[in-house]
């Protein structure tokens, strides 16, 4: 809203300009697609899905992971871990737990419990994320929900070009990380996390 | 002597002198007159006598003559004319002979004696002259002869007693007249001898009467000529004019020497008087030269002051005309201001209109968020099936790969949802906050506009004081260009006098110099009259 007319006093008010843009502007919200529009529109979208999927996409060197957001990182899950997402509702949280442990969700009536990697992974806080994602991931007998800020979707990745973890990544996240894209995805290592033992929160303990 | 008057003096001498030349001017004068008798009588009687004596016989020898030439001459036609000259002797002769007896002092007897020859002669001479008109020649010749010889001897006898008479007559009238002469000449001589004695001595007299109180008179002018008035007149008693006249010049001395005291302290005061009135006017000459300038100074002063009082009086016109016009402008400026009041008013309620419709479009804006949330809800909620539709079709391998491609393009349609929403989320925001921005400008306006309007009736008012101040203004200019016009006239009339007053001012300077002169001319003639008056000696 540059053109308000208050802030140019001293200049003459081009009505016609302004008139003129108000038009365009009503007639653009009045258009409604046109058939040919729309089916070209159609095609075009058709004709993207229609194309082949990238070559050694189905290979075995490539490895489907889940990809999300969390503080400002991307981290990445092998799919096998994942059964689904899910937004964060209802989240009741737990006395007497970890602080990893946010609490308690009910996913079509399972009790799954949430953690936030962010504080198993001693990370420093980087400001108020969204935190309203869900990644349930499970594995053998075990099943939790890892908090996200966000859900990027499911991609492909080559495994060649996954490498080793950064040495300067060290610590705690050193143990659960799998390796890094060129992207700089993180990948996480599913099955150190879902095998951990410090993620089973014991009373007797 | 001395009291006999002066002119009387005079005449007694005059008389003396006068009698001394009558007396011997008259006994000269009678001497004179016997001598010019005695001469008188030479002529008269001697030499006449013997004149006419001669004639007579010259008149005879004539006669003679003519009987001569008559009796000679072959020719009878001359003796009438002969006749005719012998006729004419005669007379003559007779003529002469009356004369000399009528003069002859002495014996008549002598001159009877001498003409009864002639008588006697006569009747001869007749026959002779008969003869030869008869033409008897000879006879006559003859006859004549001696007839002549005879009469001319009686004629000389008696002529010479005749003659020697006169002769000795005339020599006693000389020897009379020159003793009468002598006499006389001795007589005079002395006479004018005496007479010039008596004259010396009377003017010496007289002179001497009249120069010597005439000397000392003269030695008092003299010194009083030269200034010396102390001088004093011997007294005299005398009453003649000169001793009178000396008695006068003494008074004469006296009441100058008075008079001339008088005049030295009148000249004195006189000279520095005229000193005085020679500085006075001298200051007054400086002064009128000085007011002179100083009044050309004024008269070109004034001549500006006018040019100025004529610009003025322009520029007053020229104010009125402007004042007037600024009335006009004023008046218009009112009405001016008055509809923008109004204009004002208009463009406030237009304002309000503005802000209201700006926050309905905030408000439906508002609206449009809340959609959009939801839509943006929904999107997400849809992003997260695809995801699990993804994973789903994982997790049936080969068979989901199909799934797997829906699953993608669901999450893909979800994504530009989502973003279609951020973006009209994002447009909101700037809607939102140009609304706002809309709403504060409004307001802004509306306070400007409040602000304007109040200024425009401040400005309404400040024009209607304005426009009573130019009406005063206009008035106050007219009347001043009225006195303006007025103040020209005088300022005219002012310069005329001014320059009346510098011309006359150039004519007193003029007389002021005359007069100057005049002062100085005066001053030296007070410095001379001083210088002469002491040259008196008082």
């Amino acid at each position: 809203m540059t053109h308000t007319p208050f802030a140019q006093s001293g200049k003459t008010i081009d009505w016609n300009d302004i008139h003129q843009r108000l038009e365009a502007a009503r007639v653009a919200l009045s258009q409604e697609l046109s058939p040919e529009e729309e089916k070209r529109i159609l095609k075009t979208r058709a004709a993207a899905l229609a194309r082949e999927p990238l070559s050694g996409e189905t290979t075995e060197g490539h490895l489907e992971i889940l990809e999300f957001l969390l503080a400002y990182e991307r981290y990445g899950i092998e799919m096998s871990w994942v059964r689904e997402t899910c937004p964060l509702k209802d989240l009741t949280p737990i006395p007497c737990t970890p602080a990893f442990v946010l609490g308690l969700i009910n996913v079509r009536g399972e009790i799954i419990s949430v953690i936030d990697l962010k504080k198993f992974f001693d990370l420093p806080e980087k400001g108020l994320t969204d935190l309203n994602k869900v990644v349930i991931v499970h594995g053998g007998d075990m099943t939790f929900g890892i908090l996200a800020d966000e859900i990027l979707g499911v991609r492909p990745v080559p495994g060649e070009t996954i490498q080793p973890t950064l040495p300067t990544l060290t610590g705690i996240r050193e143990e659960y990380l799998k390796g890094i894209t060129g992207e700089r995805t993180i990948i996480l290592d599913g099955n150190r996390i879902l095998n951990d033992r410090r993620i089973i929160v014991n009373d007797e303990e | 002597m001395m009291d006999i008057r002066i002119r009387t003096r005079l005449l007694v001498s005059f008389a003396i002198v006068l009698a001394l030349l009558v007396g011997v001017g008259g006994y000269s004068l009678n001497r004179m007159n016997l001598l010019a008798d005695l001469t008188n009588d030479l002529y008269e009687h001697p030499f006449t006598v013997r004149k006419s004596i001669r004639d007579a016989y010259l008149n005879l020898m004539q006669m003679n003559r003519s009987l001569n030439r008559m009796v000679t001459s072959p020719d009878s036609t001359t003796v009438s004319a002969d006749m005719q000259a012998i006729n004419d002797s005669e007379k003559e002769f007779m003529r002469n002979m009356g004369i000399v007896r009528e003069r002859f002092l002495g014996k008549q007897g002598d001159v009877d004696d001498v003409i009864r020859a002639y008588e006697e002669w006569k009747p001869l001479r007749d026959r002779v002259i008969a003869l030869a008109s008869a033409n008897q020649k000879v006879k006559a010749k003859e006859l004549l002869t001696g007839v002549d010889a005879k009469l001319f001897t009686a004629l000389d006898k008696e002529s010479g007693d005749i003659l020697t008479f006169a002769d000795r007559k005339a020599a006693e009238f000389f020897k009379g007249a020159q003793s009468t002469a002598r006499m006389s000449l001795i007589i005079t001589a002395l006479a004018v001898v005496a007479a010039a004695g008596i004259v010396v001595l009377v003017a010496v007299t007289l002179t001497r009467s009249i120069i010597r109180p005439l000397g000392s008179a003269m030695e008092v002018a003299a010194r009083v000529a030269d200034g010396d008035l102390t001088v004093t007149v011997p007294p005299t008693t005398g009453r003649d004019e000169m001793n009178l006249l000396l008695q006068t010049f003494g008074r004469m001395v006296e009441s100058l020497r008075r008079q001339t005291m008088d005049i030295h302290e009148g000249v004195n005061v006189l000279a520095a008087s005229a000193g005085e009135i020679l500085a006075s006017t001298t200051q007054v000459a400086s002064s009128a030269a000085e007011t002179a300038s100083a009044l050309n100074e004024t008269t070109a002063t004034v001549e500006e002051v006018k040019q100025t009082t004529q610009l003025a009086a322009q520029k007053a016109r020229n104010v009125a005309d402007t004042a007037q016009r600024s009335l006009q402008v004023s008046q218009g400026g009112r009405k001016a201001v008055e509809n923008s009041v109004e204009g004002m008013n208009r463009i406030r309620e237009q304002m309000a209109t503005i802000a209201e419709s700006i926050v309905n479009l905030s408000e439906q804006s508002h609206a449009i968020g809340e959609i959009i949330a939801t839509v943006n809800d929904l999107a997400e909620q849809s992003n997260l099936l695809a995801v699990n539709a993804s994973i789903e079709a994982a997790k049936a391998g080969e068979h989901g790969k199909g799934f797997a491609v829906v699953a993608h393009e669901v999450k893909s349609l979800a994504d530009q949802s989502k973003q279609a929403t951020a973006q009209v989320r994002a447009l909101l925001n700037d809607i939102q906050k140009g609304t706002n921005a809309a709403v504060m400008a409004t307001e802004q306006g509306s306070k400007a506009v409040e602000a304007g309007e109040k200024q425009a009736s401040e400005a309404g008012e400040a024009i209607r004081l304005l426009t009573e101040s130019i009406a005063e203004s206009a008035n106050a200019s007219a009347q001043i260009t009225a006195t303006s016009q007025q103040q020209m006239v005088g300022m005219d009339q002012v310069a005329l006098a001014m320059e009346n007053i510098s011309e006359a001012s150039t004519l007193s300077v003029t007389s002021t110099k005359q007069s100057e002169a005049s002062a100085q001319n005066l001053h030296e003639l007070g410095q001379k009259l001083k210088r002469l008056v002491e040259q008196f000696k008082l």
